[in-house]
């Protein structure tokens, strides 16, 4: 016979939290949302370099955890076909670790510095420590190759096209249980 | 109204998982990553389940959320019936597509594929989840949404992408 508590509110008592141990694989334990949205003109890779475009830093409450990300990223001006973007977790440490479950899609046609290009997708870390970290959006050619970005500016406004309102990229990040 | 206040809650002895009963509409009670990281070419078909996973459902009254991502090289047809399925070819759910291009013109070009899927009526226990595409018509074995499933930095494609990983998000959804 199964043990039940029946209960209307469950509360810390004292602690900043309430721990839970023992629940479904996959239960969100906290979800920080980063959001981006001044239109920023964005610079090329050096040669075997990197550039993280935004960012910021999340907390992450216990090392049992798998880290999950979704984001949608918005720019102008067409510029590389592919440049190999991704979300980076901890950019520019020694614990930095890129996931490249995202992509845009290159119009062949493109002619017009106001056409918005779209970027989109799911990433996932295991083995994280819990603590303070930081997620950000960026491109790492696998090649190794200088001179891409994925268009010329991030966040499209007015400025574009005077029909855009200011766009506003982001990651969702999800804490979950393992 | 009973109050509970503790700083951690633990399953009781015997016990593997914790079963969350009456929790809010909308409680996210479980979910489950199926990712793809390989490339690989595809075959044209009317129905095909490019990859899949399981996960386990842990409650009868329970609806399922998906959302996904999924890349390409080589764009092949304009429309193909893109989308995702339970278990059989009878919940197939199509919230997901990929945009047309036009003037496509290079193997190096990424397609796309995004999208949000819904089932109810899904039993408890364990499930496969699949996404691939499935033609209305079903009468021409000739489509495929691209000609590679993720793009790399195959020589022929483009040196500069990364692996690309397609992936599913699986929610369990308290009703």
């Amino acid at each position: 016979m199964p043990l039940t508590l029946a209960v209307d509110q469950i509360q810390p008592a004292g602690a900043s939290y309430v721990s839970w141990e023992g629940v479904p694989t996959g239960m969100p334990l906290a979800i920080n949302v980063i959001s981006y949205s001044t239109r920023t003109a964005l610079s090329t890779n050096a040669a075997s370099g990197s550039i993280a475009a935004f960012g910021d830093y999340f907390t992450k409450l216990r090392n049992d955890t798998v880290l999950r990300a979704t984001c949608t990223v918005f720019g102008a001006g067409f510029y590389s076909g592919n440049c190999g973007v991704g979300l980076v977790l901890d950019y520019g440490t020694a614990n930095e670790r890129w996931d490249y479950g995202l992509a845009y899609q290159y119009d062949g046609a493109w002619v017009s510095s106001q056409q918005t290009t779209i970027l989109m997708g799911h990433s996932q870390w295991t083995g994280v420590s819990a603590g303070r970290h930081i997620m950000s959006f960026g491109w790492k050619p696998a090649d190794g190759g200088a001179g891409n970005k994925p268009f010329n500016y991030i966040c499209p406004n007015s400025s574009d096209d005077a029909r855009n309102n200011q766009m506003v990229s982001r990651i969702v990040v999800y804490e979950v249980y393992p | 109204m009973s109050r509970l206040k503790v700083n951690t809650i633990q399953l009781a002895p015997g016990s593997t998982v914790m079963t969350m009963n009456n929790m809010q509409p909308g409680f996210i009670l479980s979910s489950t990553t199926i990712r793809n990281g390989t490339r690989s070419s595809l075959s044209i078909s009317a129905y095909t389940v490019i990859f899949s996973g399981s996960f386990t459902k842990l409650r009868a009254d329970s609806t399922i959320f998906a959302t996904c991502n999924v890349f390409g090289d080589g764009f092949y047809s304009g429309n193909c019936g893109v989308g995702m399925q339970i278990d059989s070819a009878s919940t197939w759910d199509y919230g997901c597509h990929y945009q047309y291009d036009g003037s496509w013109s290079g193997t190096a070009q990424t397609t796309t594929i995004s999208g949000q899927c819904q089932w109810t009526g899904i039993s408890a226990g364990s499930h496969t989840i699949g996404f691939g595409w499935r033609t209305f018509n079903l009468s021409s074995a000739t489509d495929r949404p691209f000609t590679n499933f993720n793009p790399n930095n195959t020589a022929s494609v483009d040196t500069r992408n990364q692996q690309m990983v397609s992936s599913i998000f699986v929610y369990e959804i308290a009703t």
